[in-house]
């Protein structure tokens, strides 16, 4: 693997993200977000909000570097985080620093807690294996809030349901790519097929690994890297521990854990069952 | 509403949109959205006051939660209790009802069986308005038995509610009765029992079956826990 | 460019994958230093020392490219004797005139003529005699060539030079020359991208040049991936110099006529005609351009209505505008799309010249802070002013978006791209083309029966673009018809400039635009996509001049009209056919490179077949400017105005040629060093988040909530010497003005060591005011009016401050002689010797300075 593109291969790959708009259906699709070529410019977030066509946020400064918005929530389904590290990069030259800035998003993930957790149905799962909640289903009991494994769906207060990424399902459905993979001006966010991703991540940490930066690694790229969420169908590329982008090291859904709690449950209920039973028959005597 | 006492207010719904000019129909069109500030606020009421930096060996972002906390509010303890001694009272009921099941004696333990037939009935129908009252869309309670889901503790809930207080209410109308209106009394009386039990004891998992580390880690005594508060609580 | 052009920086980030370095040179560390391989901090001001160090280094090490050097530009012209370089000055070049406060530009010409400068100022000298053949020496050893000159200018900007005044650390200034100068040669090319960090200085355009210097000797300029690019504060900055908003040029950079001195159209002409090199077309275009204009009104017999167009009196330019408005000279002010009281210096001053005016027009899309100056301001709220005393009519008129009207942007590589109206504006709200078109009918009919001959450029003004619609709008494409120009008999678009014509047969609203409607089709609405076409995409959008994506891209072939190396290869002789030929519209068609021009020859023939710098009157890549600069031909290090330290390579503090505006109490200035009451340094730049002054930016939620408050960035050791905390709040200080904003701490900014000194800057964006969703206090407020003498573009990069933790103290006077300055003038010297008068004194106008043909 070549560190440099060639001139025809970068043509071809600008050729691939224009064509990324068409022959959506029934295929899996997702994102890959590598976050060495963010730069923090923030249009994934606008054009999220301009196309789902969400409230703001707040105006609220917070003193976290650029950062304004700080979390994924109802109202925000795309997130820059903005790290100032007292570590330089591996490749570059500035001294003891380095900024680091990652697009998150719905992770979409094949194991989905939310999806597992949801009492009504409300959550599904598409044709393209994208997590969507359906608005018109949802009661907004918070459920989905709490079996999230990376703390992405949330429920705003004054609407009462819980929201998240839909990976633009509207444009999907329109052979259109996401809004936000759209909108991204340095193709850090890249949507397509998850097979044909998966690939295309896997060489991009080869060729970084070749022009010297180490440090980068796929996070969730797939189910043997992070078998808790049987992996994320919007995946990232990083380049240092996840807990530093505020992203779980061991994700897990809780569903993966529950079998045993169903067990004790069965023998307390029953011992309950016993209990009650065994104290009439004492009441008797 | 940013600066309301300014010269020169500055009024927002959190959308740039001219509803004059056109028409909202996005993913999120229909989302409410009424006090912008809130969420923020809630996040971050003070501007992180250091140094931005991180922290090794256990760095953080700007120390926030990476998991959202629970949005249930006070209506779910209150449900927990309620529901919780409910159910205990319906499986003591059951209980009485069997250990007592054609003894002459039963009509002395009436009145004890009786109360704990009440005590589910009205357990279990204030625990489903506190359950309803917490929803976003109260309205939407029914959407709860739209699909039967085992992966989601909160919908067997929601079947088991949906069971306990029905019998639980059959129970105690129809128990005493002479006739096929007893045996149904009867029948009712050992279901209500049965769904006494686990609406006791499935909050447990319902709980555990969460993100949240602190209930996760003692997931597999949460049950126990939950049906031991509750046979303590009656 | 990340930060401010994210778009753009696409391909930068394209480049890095395929294996560019990428090297960013700023004061603090941004969204762009995070990305790029190396970052520089260096202490804003310090450009031109950090660029001449770099120029240094090419020249001490040899790794100029040589046969690029020696043939594309003017290394081996001889200088005259009588010029006098800044070493030899203690930091003036010879000509200098303190009597007059500029300089005297006799003594920087070429030994033995007077040459033109490619654009606007143009004097009327008669030597058509291209220089190579007589004045200059190949060897490069004469000690009065520019070669030998440039060497010496330079000589002091070492590495340590570059340390004690930039603070950048020798060795990585060393490593920066070296990535630089190794990416350079027959295979390899780099370019630069710089924005209003270099040209918002009193030093601003020399800035430019010297960056220009490095890429004339690597050889960068006319070849794939060389060159500068400007990158523009908001879209179509180009567009509006091609076709200006500029007070003193016409479409195309021909001058306006001045008032004193151009007449007639001969003497215009006469004046601006090159004899040599392209502008020796001069009259095709500006003859083409009357036409345009006064249509069949204009003939030979009257000069083409010549008379009809405005001349220039002196220096109209913005600062000087505003000055003379508080000094009560101008009655009424147009501003359309801009934001003056945020995005402009001293916004105190900007609003005093508003107060004074009869009338203000506001075209925005918001009530921007210029539209409500006599509501909302800070002198306002400090009760020194009274909403009721001023007598100022203020107009607002709402703006169309770009979506919701046609039209095009002319971007950085001048690439004019057609943009089409997707919805009709909302409510009032028109185009900038409808505002003045009606605005223009409606006058025309106001003077219908006029008889008056004062009338008459009103009256004869062509106005007839065919209007459509319910609201009779202009149509655009016929607005880009007129610019593309046609020929008068029949009225069908012209191919391009060769067609046009000095006799009146053709017209041609701007010449440089010219071919951009050829054939009758909207060459700029074309959008094929790149992998349908040569890598150089000649059919997306057009370029100007010609679609011509390269200019001087006669220099990417050597003398002999082969390419420097097949690597990079873009046009070339092609000897069979006797033609140019390669990827782009080259220069020259058929002139082979053996050309030598004759000693009769005029105008472009003088133009050699190896001299790729055509619009050059001697065709020649300028490392020496000997005309068309007001502050020297080559640069020099100058400190700010106000600055923190003495300038460390000369005597002469500041430039000497820099506008200054001396006034009792809106205009106070610091001690140029030392400044006791303002020890740190405040430089101002942009947020991705926002558009320049916010009035496109802070009236939306989405963008808003990204960027809520305005905020300044100081380092931990800052933070701590002045006791500011992260998220809290501080007030900065100058002697124009105080402001209040967050504070953001962070080790993107860091102290600089220079000599033994530390020096801490405070960084802040300035978009935020008084008005709109989100709001903070502007930067702006703090800085004085000074400007570089040659564009009169005003110095926002760097001041001295003073900052304080905690808010500030509301209704404090800050004018009323608390800090006005008391120090002795006499330490702090800014001029060697000190200037009597000065470009931009008093209101600035330079009328009585004009000298015929050098103005």
């Amino acid at each position: 693997m070549e560190a440099v593109l060639s001139a025809a291969d970068a043509i071809s790959l600008e050729r691939q993200a224009a064509a990324s708009d068409t022959g959506n259906r029934g295929r899996r699709k997702g994102f890959f977000t590598d976050t060495t070529l963010c730069i923090g410019c923030k249009a994934c977030e606008v054009a999220c909000k301009q196309w789902n066509q969400l409230p703001d946020d707040g105006f609220l400064f917070t003193g976290m570097s650029y950062d304004n918005t700080v979390a994924l929530g109802a109202s925000t389904w795309r997130h820059v985080a903005f790290i100032e590290r007292p570590v330089a990069l591996s490749t570059q030259d500035a001294g003891a620093f380095s900024w680091l800035f990652s697009s998150d998003v719905c992770k979409h993930c094949a194991r989905a807690g939310c999806l597992d957790s949801c009492p009504t149905g409300a959550i599904v799962r598409t044709e393209f294996d994208s997590v969507y909640v359906q608005p018109d289903i949802c009661n907004g009991c918070g459920y989905c809030v709490v079996n999230c494994p990376f703390g992405v769906i949330d429920r705003r207060e004054d609407d009462g349901r819980a929201w998240k990424c839909t990976l633009c399902y509207d444009r999907l459905r329109e052979e259109m790519a996401p809004a936000c993979a759209k909108a991204c001006p340095t193709d850090s966010i890249k949507f397509g097929d998850l097979e044909e991703l998966r690939e295309t991540a896997q060489e991009r940490v080869r060729a970084l690994h070749h022009s010297g930066m180490k440090e980068a690694y796929l996070y969730g790229a797939d189910a043997v890297s992070q078998p808790g969420t049987e992996g994320l169908n919007a995946f990232f590329l990083l380049v240092d521990k996840p807990e530093v982008y505020n992203l779980p090291p061991d994700p897990v859904p809780p569903l993966k854990r529950v079998k045993p709690v169903w067990a004790s449950f069965a023998m307390a209920a029953v011992g309950l069952l016993t209990l009650a039973i065994g104290s009439a028959f004492a009441a008797r005597r | 509403m940013r600066y309301p006492q300014t010269s020169d207010p500055v009024a927002t719904d959190g959308r740039d949109f001219d509803d004059r000019i056109g028409e909202v129909s996005g993913e999120a069109a229909e989302q409410r959205a009424t006090h912008a500030d809130e969420r923020l606020q809630a996040v971050a009421p003070q501007p992180w006051a250091q140094v931005p930096g991180v922290a090794e060996p256990s760095p953080t972002y700007y120390g926030r939660p990476m998991l959202k906390p629970p949005v249930w509010s006070a209506d779910i303890p209150l449900y927990y209790f309620l529901g919780g001694a409910a159910g205990a009272a319906l499986a003591l009921g059951a209980g009485i009802q069997y250990a007592f099941r054609g003894d002459g004696r039963m009509r002395e333990l009436r009145r004890l069986s009786a109360r704990c037939h009440w005590i589910g009935i009205i357990g279990s129908t204030a625990g489903a308005a506190f359950l309803i009252h917490d929803l976003g869309r109260p309205s939407r309670f029914v959407y709860m038995m739209r699909v039967f889901r085992p992966s989601s503790p909160m919908n067997m809930g929601s079947w088991i509610l949906a069971g306990a207080a029905p019998a639980a209410i059959v129970t105690g109308l129809f128990i005493n009765r002479r006739g096929v209106l007893g045996a149904i009394g009867e029948a009712a009386g050992y279901a209500s029992g049965v769904f006494g039990a686990a609406l006791a004891g499935y909050t447990g998992v319902l709980v555990a079956n969460t993100v949240l580390p602190i209930w996760q880690d003692a997931r597999r005594w949460m049950p126990v826990l939950f049906i031991l508060k509750t046979a303590v609580s009656r | 460019m990340a930060e401010c052009h994210p778009v753009g920086f696409r391909w930068v980030m394209k480049a890095k994958q395929r294996g560019a370095t990428i090297i960013h040179v700023d004061p603090r560390f941004t969204r762009t230093s995070a990305v790029a391989d190396i970052h520089v901090p260096l202490r804003a001001g310090s450009d031109i020392a950090f660029l001449g160090g770099i120029i240094h280094y090419i020249l001490e090490n040899e790794q100029y490219f040589r046969d690029y050097v020696v043939n594309y530009t003017n290394a081996a012209a001889i200088l005259a004797e009588e010029f006098h370089d800044t070493e030899d000055n203690d930091g003036l070049f010879s000509g200098w005139n303190s009597e007059t406060g500029e300089y005297d530009h006799d003594t920087w010409m070429y030994a033995g003529l007077e040459i033109e400068p490619a654009a606007g100022k143009r004097g009327g000298s008669q030597h058509p005699t291209p220089i190579q053949a007589e004045h200059s020496d190949p060897t490069l050893k004469d000690p009065r060539c520019v070669f030998q000159v440039l060497k010496r200018h330079f000589q002091r900007y070492t590495p340590e030079m570059v340390e004690k005044t930039c603070g950048v650390p020798a060795p990585l200034f060393t490593r920066v020359a070296e990535a630089l100068c190794r990416n350079s040669g027959p295979e390899r090319t780099g370019a630069f991208c710089y924005a209003v960090g270099w040209t918002q200085h009193t030093t601003g355009v020399q800035c430019i040049r010297a960056a220009a210097i490095i890429q004339l000797l690597l050889g960068n300029i006319g070849r794939p991936g060389g060159g500068i690019m400007a990158l523009r504060g908001h879209a179509s900055i180009q567009g509006s110099t091609d076709i200006p908003t500029l007070y003193n040029l016409l479409p195309g950079y021909l001058p306006l006529p001045q008032a004193k001195h151009d007449s007639d159209l001969k003497t215009y002409n006469q004046t601006y005609t090159s004899p040599s090199g392209w502008w020796g077309e001069f009259p095709k275009y500006s003859v083409s351009l009357l036409k345009a204009w006064y249509g069949d009104a204009a003939t030979a017999a009257n000069d083409f209505c010549f008379r009809y167009l405005p001349a220039l009196t002196g220096d109209h330019s913005h600062l000087n505008t505003v000055a003379d408005m508080a000094g009560g000279k101008v009655k009424g002010y147009f501003v359309m799309g801009e934001n003056p009281v945020v995005g402009t210096v001293n916004g105190g001053l900007q609003r005093e010249g508003l107060r004074a005016l009869e009338w203000l027009v506001v075209r925005d899309f918001q009530l921007t802070e210029t539209a409500e100056f006599w509501r909302i301001a800070p002198e306002i709220e400090r009760g020194d002013v009274r909403t009721e005393d001023i007598g100022t009519e203020v107009f607002f008129f709402p703006a169309a978006a770009h979506t919701e009207k046609d039209g095009s942007f002319t971007n950085t590589q001048r690439l004019l791209q057609w943009h089409h109206k997707a919805v009709d504006p909302p409510g009032d709200c028109r185009s900038e083309l409808d505002f003045v078109f009606k605005l223009g009918q409606r006058l025309k009919n106001l003077y219908e029966a006029s008889q008056d001959p004062k009338d008459r450029p009103l009256l004869d003004m062509t106005w007839d673009y065919a209007a459509a619609g319910l609201r009779q709008e202009p149509d655009a494409h016929a607005v880009l018809r007129e610019i593309n120009g046609y020929t008068v008999a029949d009225g069908k678009p012209v191919d391009g400039f060769t067609a046009l014509k000095e006799d009146g047969s053709t017209a041609c609203g701007c010449w440089i635009y010219s071919g951009c409607f050829k054939d009758g089709i909207n060459q700029t609405a074309r959008r094929k996509p790149h992998w349908e076409q040569s890598w150089v995409a000649p059919e997306w959008a057009w370029s100007w001049p010609h679609n011509r994506r390269m200019l001087y891209n006669r220099a990417s072939a050597d003398p002999s009209g082969k390419p420097w190396s097949e690597r990079k290869a873009y046009v070339w002789w092609d000897e069979a056919h006797q033609k140019w030929t390669g990827h782009d519209d080259p220069d020259f068609v058929k002139k082979p490179p053996s050309y030598r021009p004759p000693h009769d020859a005029r105008g472009k023939e003088t133009t050699g077949g190896a001299d790729p710098f055509i619009m050059q009157a001697d065709g020649k890549g300028w490392l020496y400017v000997p005309s068309g600069l007001q502050d020297g031909p080559l640069p020099t290090h100058y400190e700010h105005q106000e600055s923190l330290i003495k300038n460390p390579l000369y005597g002469q503090q500041c430039n000497p040629a820099r506008m200054e505006w001396f006034r009792e109490k809106d205009n106070p200035y610091h001690q140029p060093y030392f400044d006791p009451r303002f020890p740190y340094l405040l430089t101002t730049y942009r947020l991705t988040e926002h558009h320049t002054a916010g009035g496109m930016s802070r009236w939306l939620t989405w963008l808003s909530e990204l960027q809520p408050e305005a905020f300044c960035e100081v380092s931990p050791e800052l933070a701590e010497e002045a006791g500011l905390e992260n998220g809290g709040w501080a007030t900065l200080r100058s002697a124009r003005s105080e402001i209040e904003t967050r504070v953001l701490v962070t080790n993107r900014m860091r102290p600089l060591h220079l000599n033994g000194r530390i020096v801490h800057q405070i960084g802040m964006p300035y978009h935020w005011s008084s008005k709109g969703i989100v709001r903070g206090e502007c930067p702006n407020e703090l800085f004085p009016f000074v400007a570089d003498p040659n564009v009169s573009i005003m110095e926002t990069k760097g001041i001295s401050v003073m900052i304080e933790a905690g808010r500030r103290v509301r209704r404090r006077h800050v004018r009323s002689g608390l800090l006005a300055p008391n120090l002795a003038e006499n330490e702090y010297m800014r001029d060697l010797p000190a200037a009597r008068r000065r470009p931009g004194t008093g209101h600035g106008l330079k009328v009585d300075h004009v000298k015929e043909g050098h103005v």
